[in-house]
Order: structure tokens, then C-alpha cells, then sequence
């Protein structure tokens, strides 16, 4: 494309080029730019005991992070009337999954102890010696053929001290869903001894609208007239008028709520 | 006179009355019986039948207008047996129901011994004593009101009543676990004193008494006092308690310390309270099998065999 004042400008280059900067100009750019440009930070040279300070702050927290996280990971005990004691009168946290069993020389895990007012403290001991199947326990637990054998592993989970939620889960599922009452009454003393956890405490509530047979609903409402649920009180109240309710069940939750001024 | 007797022969002969002792064989040695009935006499013995046979001190009267036609009942069952019950196969299961809910005939059975029996009743009218002996095998009961009474049963075995007191006499050959649990009346145990067991005495508003022969060695760590705020205790091992030979005794416990002991008659009390409950673990003889004995609100009582 012809571009005409391109062409003159090219012809004329020499005559146009006829002025010159001045030679302080360059000084005056210099100097704005020196303005602008950033401070360059100081180095400052640490000390050795600075240095190793710093290294020591990084370790602290890698420890605290992992230590975080691997308890997180681990299944907490329920805090409760009596739990399994060592000596030390610490109680035991192991973490369990379905598929797992137990075996001695299990790594350290965190642990908790509790004290008289029931203040958490976290603490790192070695787990007991464990000799107990979970695998097998689990597995009896569900023998629908015999009774027997469920009340015999539900006993075997009582003597072993171990308890965690996947325990208290399937323990659950068992008074839910077992037909003996032998056994479920079993379940229900086992996590009695826990009923001040509110975990367990809301398995309980639960239970209390969920069961229609009249010997777990007595055992139910006598563990839980000993704590202090707050929506204990609608469930008696919906039980005692219930006119389906068995009349000695409607007593006990009568009773209950006598003693407590709630009538 | 001959002509009198022969009279009265006939008149009893012709009567309406009917008096005899009927029967209905199953042919079976494995399996679970499962009894839904009022009451019943359950024995175990060595044979290869299930012999159901109903009490010969009845009587029921033949209604003529009735013959040609059967009894029918809301039940829905069909009385296949001539004694008033329905006896049905299903599977392994030996299935046993009353045809009319009142019947008040207590049937006595004889079980083969390699037959669990399971027994429930939850009616609160019609309800008669459940008496189970000489079994072997798993037994399972499960009752609103009925009395259990249950002789030399080698268990294992699982008794649940609310309103029924429980008597239980075990022979020394005993397969755990035993559980044994009454709500409202008493539960009344007769043992061998060599038994070797894992023992657990519970109640929560009545008395636990035992016979001076036994020696328990309760666990302190397990013993707890039922009250209206759960006591948390920190004690651990164990301690041996021996019930000396003085003539009767009455121990107060509480979770610390053994209190007064004052004199009575007969046996001896463990743990006991008016308004606080009592629950003892502890083991016979160096421990074995579970043998668990629970009132809730009645007392239990363990006597020597």
C-alpha cells in the first residue's frame, strides 16, 4: 500500500533529524528512575541460635500436625461411669474398623483421661495387650441361629474393655434389631455403663421410640432417668399416653416423671 | 344289684364324657421347637420323637350337634394334632400354636435332646407355669407372667419374664451362658457350690442373697450401686471375699468398703439396700462359664445344691 507521508518522511529523514536532547536530559530520566525503583531489602544475618530456633519451630509443628491428624483418624473412648482402667486409671482409645483384628504390639495411639470433672486431657500411652477377635465377635453377633452366641459375644466385648463407636454402633443395631431379649437387655447393661456419653444417651432416646417390647422399654427408662437429657421428658410423656403402651411401662414412666415434678 | 351295675356301666359308657390321654408323635432329633402356647411341660429325653401329649385330669364334652364339623378359631390355625394345638414344619422349625387363645390344657412334651426349644408368651390373661426339664440342648424363654420353673437344663440358655418369678436347679454339668432375668418378681437359682463360673447378681430394687458355702471372688471394679446418679469408681484388681461359717450373716456393702455384719437365719445377704440397687461380678471357684441372675425389682436368691 502506498503510503505518501511515509514515503516524504523517508526522502526527507536527514532534514526532520535536525534536533538533538539535551544532554542533561538522561541525568533527569536517571533520577526519576532511581525514585521509583524499590528499596532493596536489607540482609539481615542470623544468629546461630536463631537459625536453629527456626528449626526446632518447624519440627514442633510437622509433630503437632501429624499428632492432629492421627487422632483425628483415631476412634475416641466414651467418656462414662466406668470404662476400662489401667493402673494409671487411663482409659484406653484404640481405633477399629470393620475388617480389622486385634493384635498385641499395636502402634502408641493418643488416649484420653478423664478427670473428676471430666476434663479431657489428651494423652499418649501404649494400648494393653489385646487378645480378643473382633472379627470373630462381629461374626457372633450376628449368628442368627442362636442366641446363645450373640450373649456370649456381647460379653466377650464387655470383658475385653474395648469400646468405640463402631462397638457402640453395632451394639445399637443389636437392640434394634434382635428378636432375644436376654441379649439385648446384655447390650443394654454394657452401654449403660456409658449412658453418661451423649452418644450413647441419644442411642438410648432413640431406642425409647423405636422399641415396643416392654422389658427393653423398662430398662431403657431406667438408664435414662439417671442422666439428665433434656428431651427425656417428651418421650415418657409420648410413652405413658401411648394407649398402646404395656401398663407397667406406663407406670415406670409415670413414676419417672413424678420424682422429676413433671406431672 | 347286677341289673344297677350294668345300668351305670352303660350310662357311663353312652355319656357325653370323654377321658383319655391323647397323643401326637413328630418324628424328629434336630431342630429348634418353637412354643407359642400358655404353658407347658417340657422334657428332654433319649429318643428320636417329638411326643406331645396332653394331661389325662381333663375333660372335654363331645357336642353331638357338632359332629361332621370342625372347631374354628381367630387364630387362623387348624388344630392338626387332636390336642388343641396347631403343630407346623418349616424348615429346621418345629412351630407349636394354641388354636384358641384360652386354652388352659398344658400340654407336656418330649423333646429329643439335640432340639433347642424356644417358649413365648405375652399374653397377660391366659397363662399358665412353663416348666422345663432334663434338656441339653439351648433353651429359650420369653414370657409376660408365666412361672418358669426349669430342672437340671444344662443350658445355655436365655429366661426372660416381666411378671413371672424364675426357679432354676442346675446340675454340675452347666453350658454357659446363662442368663436369667425376672422384672418384677424373684429369681431364685439353686447351684452346685463347685460350680466354676463367671457370676453376675443383679438388682435394682430388691435384695441378693446367697448360701454361706459359696465363695465369690467379686471383682470390686465391677461393683456398682445403682442409684439415682451413677457413681463412677476408679478401683481396679480384685478382692476374695470368703462367707465365713457363722450361722447366718447380712453384709452391707457399699463400692469401698465392707460394712456391719448383723445375724439372720439361713443364708447370707450380698449387697443390700432399700432404695439402692446392688450388682455383683465376681467368680465362682476361679471363673468359667457366664452365669448372669438378674430381679430387677425383686430379689434374687442363690442356694446350694
Amino acid at each position: 500500500m502506498n503510503d505518501p507521508l511515509k514515503r516524504f518522511i523517508d526522502h526527507h529523514r536527514d532534514e526532520l533529524d535536525d534536533l538533538q536532547p539535551s544532554p542533561d536530559l538522561f541525568l533527569k530520566i536517571k533520577a526519576d528512575l532511581k525514585k521509583d525503583r524499590p528499596k532493596e531489602a536489607k540482609i539481615v544475618k542470623l544468629a546461630l541460635y536463631q537459625k536453629l530456633l527456626s528449626a526446632a519451630a518447624v519440627i514442633v509443628v510437622l509433630i503437632a500436625g501429624y499428632l492432629i491428624f492421627y487422632t483425628y483418624k483415631n476412634e475416641p473412648t466414651l467418656k462414662g461411669d466406668q470404662t476400662a482402667m489401667d493402673k494409671n486409671n487411663k482409659t484406653n482409645v484404640q481405633k477399629r474398623d470393620e475388617a480389622l483384628s486385634i493384635s498385641p504390639g499395636a502402634d502408641e495411639v493418643s488416649s484420653r483421661k478423664t478427670t473428676a470433672s471430666n476434663h479431657v486431657v489428651k494423652a499418649v500411652v501404649k494400648p494393653p495387650k489385646l487378645d480378643v477377635d473382633l472379627n470373630t465377635i462381629y461374626k457372633d453377633l450376628q449368628d442368627s441361629t442362636s442366641s446363645s452366641t450373640r450373649l456370649a459375644a456381647i460379653l466377650k466385648i464387655g470383658k475385653s474393655g474395648i469400646i468405640n463407636y463402631d462397638i457402640a454402633n453395632r451394639l445399637a443395631k443389636t437392640l434394634d434389631n434382635d428378636d432375644n431379649n436376654n441379649v439385648r437387655l446384655t447390650v443394654l447393661n454394657l452401654l449403660g455403663q456409658y449412658s453418661e456419653d451423649s452418644y450413647v444417651n441419644n442411642i438410648f432416646l432413640k431406642a425409647l421410640d423405636t422399641q415396643k417390647d416392654p422389658i427393653i422399654q423398662l430398662g431403657l427408662i431406667e438408664l435414662l432417668k439417671r442422666t439428665d437429657n433434656p428431651h427425656l421428658d417428651n418421650r415418657l410423656y409420648a410413652l405413658a399416653n401411648d394407649p398402646n403402651t404395656f401398663a407397667t411401662v406406663k407406670d415406670q414412666a409415670y413414676l419417672v416423671l413424678l420424682n422429676q415434678n413433671k406431672l | 344289684m347286677k341289673k344297677q351295675i350294668i345300668i351305670l356301666f352303660t350310662l357311663l359308657c353312652t355319656g357325653l364324657i370323654v377321658n383319655a390321654q391323647k397323643e401326637y408323635r413328630l418324628a424328629k432329633t434336630a431342630g429348634h421347637l418353637k412354643l407359642n402356647l400358655n404353658g407347658a411341660i417340657v422334657e428332654g429325653y433319649d429318643g428320636k420323637e417329638i411326643i406331645f401329649s396332653s394331661a389325662n385330669n381333663t375333660t372335654v364334652e363331645v357336642d353331638e350337634r357338632a359332629k361332621g364339623l370342625v372347631p374354628i378359631a381367630s387364630s387362623g390355625y387348624a388344630d392338626n394334632t387332636g390336642l388343641g394345638v396347631n403343630v407346623k414344619e418349616s424348615g429346621q422349625e418345629i412351630i407349636v400354636n394354641n388354636i384358641f387363645k384360652s386354652n388352659s390344657d398344658v400340654l407336656t412334651i418330649k423333646v429329643p435332646q439335640g432340639i433347642k426349644v424356644s417358649f413365648a408368651n405375652n399374653s397377660s390373661q391366659s397363662y399358665e407355669d412353663i416348666i422345663i426339664k432334663n434338656l441339653k440342648s439351648e433353651i429359650e424363654v420369653s414370657t409376660r407372667y408365666n412361672k418358669i420353673v426349669l430342672e437340671n437344663n444344662s443350658g445355655p440358655m436365655n429366661i426372660n419374664s416381666i411378671n413371672g418369678p424364675i426357679e432354676a436347679i442346675f446340675n454340675s454339668d452347666i453350658k454357659g451362658p446363662v442368663s436369667i432375668i425376672s422384672i418384677y418378681e424373684y429369681v431364685d437359682i439353686t447351684l452346685p457350690v463347685t460350680t466354676k463360673g463367671n457370676i453376675e447378681l443383679t438388682t435394682n430394687y430388691g435384695k441378693l442373697y446367697a448360701a454361706k458355702e459359696f465363695k465369690i471372688d467379686i471383682d470390686t471394679s465391677k461393683v456398682e450401686k445403682n442409684s439415682n446418679r451413677t457413681a463412677t469408681t476408679s478401683l481396679t484388681g480384685t478382692k476374695s471375699i470368703v462367707i465365713n461359717n457363722a450361722s447366718a450373716n447380712q453384709i452391707n456393702r457399699n463400692a469401698n468398703t465392707t460394712t456391719s455384719i448383723s445375724s439372720g437365719e439361713g443364708t447370707i445377704s450380698i449387697g443390700y439396700s432399700y432404695n439402692t440397687g446392688e450388682k455383683i461380678k465376681g467368680k465362682l471357684n476361679g471363673g468359667g462359664i457366664d452365669l448372669i441372675f438378674q430381679s430387677t425389682n425383686n430379689n434374687v436368691y442363690l442356694r446350694q445344691k
